[in-house]
């Protein structure tokens, strides 16, 4: 941390300014109270708290290094306590050496010291003091900033993370059941087995490049999600169907990469986990106020309670909200037969989120 | 011999009955896509030997095997299941994880083609982690009844009374059973016939000393009595 006052033009400045008032106001006193004479009141004053206010600078860095709070220990206290009485004593040493060296009123200084002795050890203190919890003040205001800005930080740290651990994850189920499709057809079929494994491949690889942060159209995304969709419709046959609607001008919105995946995977898990028969699959896309909005819906058969993806649409929520620092951009409507998930992707990105892929 | 596949994808069926063509000793092969044709299948054809995907819509390989009535020998086929492989070796001739190469189908066949196997032990204690759901037959079909939907479960003899909103399920079971497969944190066992569904509770009242009665919501009719031990874990469960 620096100098609140060294580092700062405006606040060295007023610092002087109230240094001065206080030297006018001390020599005010020496002259009406004390009925000393105009200049050497002035002299006076100027000497000791021109001094005092490099030594107040100076106890900047006294807070800096011992920390005087409520758990503060004995000996810190002590530290600063001694620290105290070194620097009054050098203070009152060096007005001393400086005003009885001084020009025509160094013998008057001579004389009035010792008797003057008493109040400048008590404005010593009280200013010593009064500095020290001003800088105290400085210290805790900054510590407490930069502490909540490394919260925030680790906070964000962790949320990317955890966005970077769920969108490379590849469900181990759909890998090694489609490694088993691929067995099946070598015996059955070779050349969908080959066709199989390109499929799967790519699928491989996009799941493994993806960060966190990235966008891109909505056209890539798309043949994504249907390369994946054939992967599963090879495995599953006539038990998955489905529908797709979407305009033309969606094609070239942009997207987080992969945040539909998880969508479609929850989609097809559960609409073929709750069917007996075919389970249906829907894709819609359209534009909307210059929102991107997507809609994954899959059927349902008979009372099969969702259990569990909770976990997986929160993130995908928290991922959109982290890229366009927006709530609700996911909604989730559940009926009778029809699990259906919205996601309204806003095409105007803010600027510090935006990475381009 | 029968042979049953129990797979939902076509794929994995066909590649069992391709390997199984081959074998002389294999007379019918039969096919399920789904637990409740499984169950269907198993207890009216009485097949010798099931190939049973664990994953399985609507009732899994383990749900099948507690409705069943007959026991042929089983492979389990699996995927990928993190915890349920070490219970399934109790209950199967084996498990294939797949993909399975066609060496290791042979030779899991081979176990019950050469009656290398014992049969299978009693499954009724076998049920792997925590159950999210419960079936059971009335008369010829087959109940799913999800956990939440339960509001309480009463021993009665060698059976369960699994009680929820208006209708009430026997099951072969044990109170020890339910006690150890279902969530703790919401299921008490408050009593040695009774656990309830802490969600369901509407109140519980003390009408002797150390005597509690608790009361289900919207069910004022049957009071469930608590044990002194039941009391504390209720304490424990519910903070107060």
């Amino acid at each position: 941390m620096q100098h609140p006052v060294l580092s700062n033009k405006r606040i060295l400045i007023l610092y002087y300014v109230l240094w001065v008032l206080i030297i006018a106001g001390n020599s005010l006193i020496l002259i009406n109270y004390l009925n000393y004479e105009v200049l050497p009141s002035i002299i006076e004053s100027t000497v000791s708290f021109i001094l005092f206010s490099l030594f107040g600078l100076g106890l900047w860095y006294m807070e800096r290094y011992t920390n005087v709070s409520a758990g503060a220990q004995w000996d810190q206290w002590m530290t600063h306590f001694g620290a105290m009485v070194l620097g009054i004593v050098t203070w009152l040493g060096l007005q001393y050496v400086i005003l009885t060296n001084l020009g025509p009123h160094s013998g008057f200084f001579k004389d009035t010291f010792l008797s003057a002795l008493p109040i400048k050890i008590s404005t010593g203190v009280l200013f010593w003091i009064l500095i020290t919890l001003v800088f105290y003040v400085f210290s805790y205001h900054d510590k407490l900033h930069d502490k909540l800005l490394m919260e925030a930080k680790l906070k964000e740290n962790i949320q990317q993370a955890e966005l970077e651990r769920i969108k490379s994850q590849i469900n181990p189920h759909f890998l090694f059941n489609s490694l088993n499709s691929i067995n099946a057809l070598v015996l059955i079929q070779p050349v969908q087995a080959r066709d199989m494994i390109v499929k799967l491949s790519d699928y491989l690889r996009k799941s493994l490049q993806v960060k966190a942060d990235q966008i891109h159209s909505f056209q890539e995304e798309l043949s994504n999600l249907l390369n994946y969709f054939s992967i599963e419709k090879i495995r599953y046959g006539e038990r998955l169907e489905i529908n797709t609607e979407i305009t033309k001008p969606c094609f070239e919105a942009q997207l987080p990469s992969m945040i539909l995946q998880p969508l479609m995977e929850n989609a097809i898990k559960y609409g073929v986990e709750s069917a007996i028969n075919t389970a249906s699959i829907a894709l819609y896309a359209k534009m909307r106020d210059n929102e991107l909005v997507v809609i994954i819906e899959n059927s349902i058969e008979g009372n099969n309670m969702r259990k569990g993806t909770g976990k997986g649409l929160n993130l995908i929520r928290e991922r959109l909200q982290w890229v366009y620092g927006e709530l609700d951009l996911l909604q989730i409507i559940k009926k009778e037969n029809t699990f259906t998930v919205e996601l309204r992707i806003p095409q105007q990105v803010p600027e510090k989120h935006l990475v381009a892929s | 011999m029968k042979a049953l596949i129990v797979e939902d994808e076509p794929l994995a069926r066909q590649l069992i009955a391709q390997y199984l063509s081959v074998e002389k000793q294999i007379s019918a092969i039969l096919e399920a896509s789904n637990g409740f044709d499984a169950v269907r299948i198993i207890n009216k054809e009485h097949p010798d030997i099931v190939f049973l995907d664990v994953e399985l819509p609507k009732l899994n390989g383990m749900e099948v095997l507690e409705l069943i009535d007959f026991q042929p020998a089983i492979i389990f086929t699996t995927a990928y299941d993190h915890y349920a492989i070490s219970a399934f070796e109790k209950n199967a001739v084996d498990y294939l994880l797949k993909p399975f190469s066609e060496d290791r189908f042979r030779q899991a066949l081979g176990k019950v083609l050469n009656n290398e196997f014992t049969g299978i032990k009693d499954l009724k204690n076998e049920m792997p982690g925590t159950i999210e759901r419960v079936v059971v037959r009335t008369g010829n079909k087959i109940k799913v009844i999800y956990i939440d939907e339960i509001k309480f479960l009463e021993a009665q003899d060698d059976y369960v009374n699994i009680v929820m909103e208006g209708e009430r399920h026997l099951k072969h079971q044990t109170m020890k059973f339910f006690e150890r497969n279902l969530p703790e944190k919401d299921f008490i066992r408050v009593h040695r016939s009774y656990i309830v569904n802490a969600n369901c509770i509407d109140q519980i009242e003390n009408y002797e000393k150390d005597q509690y009665l608790i009361t289900i919501k919207e069910n004022n009719s049957q009071k469930i009595p608590v044990s002194k031990t039941g009391y504390n874990k209720l304490r424990n469960a519910l903070n107060f």
